[in-house]
C-alpha cells in the first residue's frame, strides 16, 4: 500500500487555516459596523444616536408663554425675575426641569415650589467657602466669634451688601425667608 | 488613617466616581493565568529550543499544562465584562492606540500555535489511536491522514522547534501586553513605569515555572511505577530561583527608583506602601513571599542535600513564589486603583466571595485548567515517556525502531 | 585564502555598505506628501481664531471665583442625562486651606449643596473656596487612546463622547482619565460621562449645568466665535488646567484657579 506523502497532514492542517482565516475575515466585514470610520477609529452613527437624546431642560424662554389668559403668568414671573438680584437664574434650577412638567403641550406634572429656607440657604447659606462679595446671610442662632463676624462684616461692606447683615437680628432658625421675602423672583421687595 | 496622605490632605478624600473599584478579582487572575502559560511554554522550550536534555522528560508536559490554563485564559475577562456579548469587538474594531486593543489577535494565534505545536507532538499517538479502535475522534485528529512516516515525523520535528522558537516571542507578547497595558495609564502613578511589561514577564516565567515544578511533584508522587526525578526537581528549582532573582530585582528596582527619585511618583506610592498596601505588600508580598524562597532555593541549587528534602524545599518555595506571584497581581491591580486621582487620598477595596468578581468565581477559574487537565490526561499520555512514535530529536533512531507497521 | 574569494568578500560587503547607506537615505529623507503629514500637528491649538479647520472649537471656561457651591448644576446634569445615584457626570469640590493642610470635601458631588463644614474649620480657614468638575474634553484625551475598541471618541469639534452601542464595559477607560470624570454606569452596563449636552448643544442651547449655574461660574462657547465669553476669558490668558502635566491638552480653562486645587 502506497504511504500518504510525508507532508500530507500539514496540507490537510494548512487546508484548515485556509478555511478558517478566510471564514473569520468574512464574518469579521460581515459585523463591523455600517458607519464604521477606519481612519477615526468610532461609528459615526453614535454621533447622530447622542444627538437624538431628549433635552430635559427648556432654559428660561421655554417658560414663558404659558397660562396666558391666567393670573401670574410665567411671563409676569419672568419680568420679576429680570429686574431683581436673581436676574441670572435659571427657573428650572429652583422649579424642576421643563419635561418633568409638560410634555407634547401638555401639563404632565407640578412644577417644583418650595417655600420652605433650605431652597434659599442652598445659595445664600453662611458658609466659609463662598466668594467674598457673595451675599451670605447671618442667622440670629448662629454662633460666630467676634473676630470672624467682624471679618463678613468687612467683606460685606466691600462688596456692597451690608444688609445681609441685618438678618442676624431678625431671623432666627425656624423661619422661612419666604415670610418676609414674599417674591423669591425678586427679593429686594 | 493613620499614615500620612499626599499632598497636605489632612482628610482621606477621593472623587465620588471611584468609591467602586471597577477592576476586581477577575482582572487580578487574568494576568496571573497569562502568566503562567508564558512560564509554563518557557519550561518547555528549555528543550524544545535549546535543547537541555535535562528537561525533556518534562517538555511535552508543560506544553499540556500551558494549553490547559491557555483555554480558560479569556474566562476572568468576559466575566468580568459589563457587555460580554459585544466581545467580539475586540477582533473587529481593534483600537490600536491602546494595549489593550491586541488582546483578540494576540491571544488568538497564540492559542493556534499552541495547538498546532501539541497537534504535531502528538499526531503519532492520534494515528496509533485512529489504527487501533476506529473511533471518530481519533480519526479526526488525525486529518485523516491514518500512516505515520519516519519523513513526516521529521518534517514535523522540524515544524515543533519552528513552533517551539517562535512561541516565545509570541507568549511573550500574550503577557506582555498585559504589563504595557498598565504601564501605558500614566493616571496611575503604581502603573505607570516603562519597567511594567518586563515585571509582569519576569515574575510570569517564575510563576510558570513554579507551578510545573509543584504539578510535576504531585503526580509524580501519586502515581504508582513512577518516581519523581529528585534531579529534574533540583534543576526545575535552579532554573526558579534565577528567574525570580530576575522577577524581584526589577520589582524593587521600580519601587526603589520611586523611592529615590522622591518624585511625584512616590509622593502617592510611599503613603499606599505604607497605609493601605502595607501588609499585603510589605508584609507578604516581600517579606513572607519573596525573601525566604530567595534564600531557600538558593540552598536547593547550590548546597547538596538528600533527595526528599531537595523535592520538600523546591516544592514549598514553588509554592511561595506561585503564591507571590498571585500577590503581585492583586498589590498591582488593586492597589493602583487605590490610590484616589484627587492625589488626596485612598479608596478601600471592598470584595465579596459571591457575585461576577467575587473570590468565589476566581477560585473557580483557577480550578478549572486542574480539572481540565485531569480529565484530558485520561486520554492523551503526558507525563512519562515519549511515546513511540512521538517525534524525537532528529539523528535519534529510536524512531526507526518503533515504527508502526504500514497497512 | 585566494585572491579571488577576497575579492568577492570585498564586493560583496561594498554591495552590503551600498544597500545599507541607500535604504537608510530613503528613510530618512521621505517623499514630501509623508513629510508634511508628519510636521502638522493633528491637535489644533486653542483658540487659534478658526484656523484650525474646526467648524466649532467649544470650550468651557470656570470662573472659581463665583462658584457658591449651590449644586444647582449637579442637579441639572443629573436630570438632563439620567445619572444614576452616587456617580457623577460633574460634581463641585469644596477645599479649606488650613495651617495644618489642605481638607477636600464633595458630599454627594455637592448635589445638595453644601453644609458648613466642621466647626473648627469655619474660625481656622485661611481661605476656601468651591471648585465644579466634570470631563474636560481633552484635545489629547488619555480615554480614547486606552480604549481597546474605539467605542470612545473625539468629534471634530472636540467633544469627547461615549458610543453606548459599541462599549464592551471593560472600564479601561475609567483608569485612562487623570481627572476622574469616567464611571461605569450600572444601569446602562457601559462607561459614561459628561458630553457637555452635546444634545443640547447641537439644538443650539447651552449644556444644562451651565444654564442652571446661578451665578455664571460656568460657561459654555466657541472660541471660534469672537463674542462669545468664553473666547474673551480665553484671550484675556488667565487661566489655568488642572493637571497639566499630564499633558492632556484639556479644553476647560479655570480662572482663578488656586495652586492646591489637583
Amino acid at each position: 500500500m502506497d504511504l500518504p506523502s510525508s507532508g500530507a497532514h500539514l496540507v490537510r492542517l494548512t487546508g484548515l487555516y485556509v478555511i478558517g482565516i478566510v471564514g473569520f475575515v468574512f464574518v469579521r466585514s460581515a459585523v463591523e459596523p455600517e458607519t464604521w470610520s477606519r481612519e477615526d477609529s468610532y461609528r459615526k452613527a453614535a454621533l447622530e444616536d447622542l444627538a437624538k437624546r431628549p433635552s430635559i431642560h427648556g432654559g428660561n424662554d421655554s417658560c414663558v408663554g404659558c397660562h396666558q389668559d391666567e393670573e401670574g403668568t410665567h411671563q409676569d414671573s419672568m419680568d420679576e425675575l429680570m429686574d431683581g438680584a436673581h436676574s441670572s437664574l435659571s427657573c428650572e434650577s429652583c422649579h424642576g426641569p421643563l419635561a418633568h412638567h409638560v410634555s407634547d403641550d401638555r401639563k404632565i406634572g407640578d412644577a417644583r415650589i418650595d417655600y420652605t429656607r433650605m431652597l434659599c440657604l442652598n445659595c445664600h447659606g453662611n458658609l466659609v467657602s463662598l466668594p467674598a462679595a457673595f451675599p451670605k446671610m447671618i442667622l440670629g442662632d448662629e454662633h460666630l466669634s467676634p473676630a470672624r463676624e467682624a471679618e463678613l462684616l468687612k467683606a460685606a461692606k466691600a462688596a456692597g451688601k451690608e444688609k445681609f447683615y441685618r438678618h442676624k437680628k431678625k431671623v432666627h432658625f425656624g423661619m422661612d425667608c419666604t415670610e418676609c421675602h414674599l417674591s423669591p423672583h425678586d427679593p429686594e421687595t | 488613617m493613620e499614615h500620612p496622605l499626599p499632598n497636605h490632605s489632612i482628610n482621606n478624600f477621593i472623587f465620588g466616581n471611584e468609591a467602586e473599584i471597577p477592576w476586581s478579582f477577575m482582572i487580578v487572575i487574568y494576568p496571573y493565568i497569562t502568566g503562567l502559560i508564558a512560564g509554563a511554554f518557557v519550561v518547555s522550550s528549555l528543550y524544545h529550543v535549546f535543547k537541555l536534555k535535562a528537561f525533556a522528560g518534562i517538555a511535552r508536559f508543560s506544553l499540556v499544562v500551558a494549553f490547559c490554563f491557555g483555554i480558560f485564559a479569556g474566562f476572568p475577562l468576559l466575566i468580568h465584562l459589563l457587555q460580554p456579548t459585544r466581545a467580539f469587538n475586540i477582533f473587529i474594531t481593534p483600537h490600536f492606540t491602546a494595549a489593550m486593543s491586541v488582546f483578540g489577535y494576540v491571544y488568538a494565534s497564540y492559542m493556534l500555535l499552541l495547538t498546532t505545536e501539541i497537534w504535531l507532538v502528538y499526531r503519532g499517538f492520534f494515528v496509533e489511536k485512529a489504527r487501533e479502535t476506529n473511533r471518530f475522534i481519533w480519526k479526526v485528529l488525525t486529518l485523516g491522514v491514518t500512516d505515520y512516516t519516519p519523513e513526516s515525523a521529521k518534517i514535523d520535528r522540524r515544524l515543533i522547534n519552528f513552533l517551539a522558537g517562535i512561541g516565545i516571542p509570541a507568549a511573550f507578547t500574550l503577557h506582555g501586553y498585559v504589563g504595557f497595558i498598565f504601564g501605558s495609564i500614566k493616571a496611575i502613578a503604581w502603573w505607570a513605569t516603562p519597567l511594567q511589561p518586563i515585571i509582569f514577564l519576569m515574575s510570569a516565567v517564575a510563576s510558570g515555572i513554579a507551578m510545573i515544578l509543584l504539578m510535576y511533584t504531585v503526580l509524580t508522587i501519586r502515581r504508582r511505577g513512577e518516581r519523581c526525578d529528585a534531579d529534574l526537581v533540583r534543576k526545575l528549582a535552579t532554573c526558579l530561583w534565577i528567574a525570580f532573582l530576575l522577577a524581584f530585582t526589577l520589582e524593587m528596582l521600580e519601587v526603589g527608583y520611586a523611592y529615590f527619585e522622591q518624585g511625584h511618583h512616590w509622593s502617592l506610592i510611599g503613603p499606599l506602601l505604607r497605609g493601605p498596601l502595607h501588609e499585603s505588600y510589605v508584609v507578604a508580598q516581600i517579606g513572607i513571599l519573596s525573601l525566604p524562597p530567595i534564600v531557600l532555593l538558593g540552598f536547593v541549587t547550590l548546597v547538596k542535600m538528600p533527595r526528599l528534602l531537595t523535592i520538600f524545599l523546591a516544592n514549598l518555595c514553588a509554592l511561595l513564589i506561585a503564591a507571590q506571584v498571585l500577590f503581585m497581581r492583586y498589590n498591582v491591580v488593586i492597589g493602583g486603583q487605590m490610590i484616589s486621582k484627587s492625589d488626596r487620598g485612598f479608596v478601600e477595596f471592598h470584595w465579596e466571595w459571591g457575585g461576577r468578581e467575587g473570590a468565589a468565581m476566581a477560585i473557580a477559574i483557577m480550578i478549572l485548567p486542574f480539572i481540565f487537565y485531569a480529565v484530558l490526561s485520561r486520554f492523551i499520555p503526558v507525563l512519562g515517556e515519549a511515546h513511540p512514535a512521538e517525534p524525537v530529536r532528529s539523528g535519534d533512531d529510536r524512531l526507526e525502531e518503533k515504527r508502526p507497521p504500514a497497512g | 585564502m585566494n585572491p579571488s574569494d577576497q575579492t568577492d568578500r570585498r564586493s560583496f560587503l561594498k554591495m552590503v555598505a551600498a544597500g545599507a547607506i541607500t535604504t537608510t537615505v530613503l528613510m530618512v529623507y521621505r517623499p514630501e506628501s509623508s513629510a508634511k503629514a508628519e510636521g502638522a500637528s493633528s491637535v489644533p491649538i486653542p483658540g487659534d481664531g478658526g484656523a484650525s479647520k474646526l467648524k466649532h472649537d467649544y470650550a468651557y471656561v470656570i470662573r472659581i471665583d463665583r462658584c457658591n457651591g449651590s449644586g444647582a448644576c449637579v442637579r441639572a446634569c443629573s436630570a438632563e442625562n439620567n445619572v444614576p445615584e452616587g456617580l457623577f457626570r460633574t460634581w463641585i469640590e469644596r477645599y479649606v486651606k488650613t495651617g495644618e493642610g489642605i481638607y477636600v470635601d464633595s458630599p454627594n458631588g455637592g448635589m445638595n449643596g453644601f453644609a458648613e463644614v466642621k466647626d473648627n474649620f469655619k474660625e481656622e480657614a485661611l481661605s476656601s473656596w468651591f471648585v465644579p468638575k466634570l470631563c474636560n474634553h481633552c484635545r489629547n484625551p488619555p480615554c480614547v487612546q486606552v480604549c481597546p475598541v474605539g467605542a470612545t471618541f473625539a468629534s471634530e469639534e472636540g467633544f469627547v463622547l461615549i458610543d453606548d452601542k459599541h462599549c464592551i464595559g471593560c472600564a479601561a477607560c475609567v483608569h485612562g482619565c487623570p481627572y476622574g470624570s469616567r464611571f461605569m454606569n450600572h444601569e446602562t452596563g457601559v462607561a459614561d460621562k459628561c458630553t457637555w449636552c452635546y444634545h443640547r448643544v447641537k439644538r443650539g442651547q447651552q449644556p444644562a449645568c451651565v444654564e442652571a449655574c446661578p451665578t455664571g461660574a460656568r460657561l459654555f462657547g466657541d472660541l471660534n466665535d469672537p463674542e462669545s465669553e468664553v473666547t474673551k476669558l480665553f484671550a484675556e490668558d488667565e487661566w489655568l488646567v488642572l493637571k497639566p502635566e499630564m499633558h492632556t491638552e484639556s479644553y476647560c480653562f479655570y480662572v482663578g484657579l488656586p495652586r492646591e486645587v489637583i
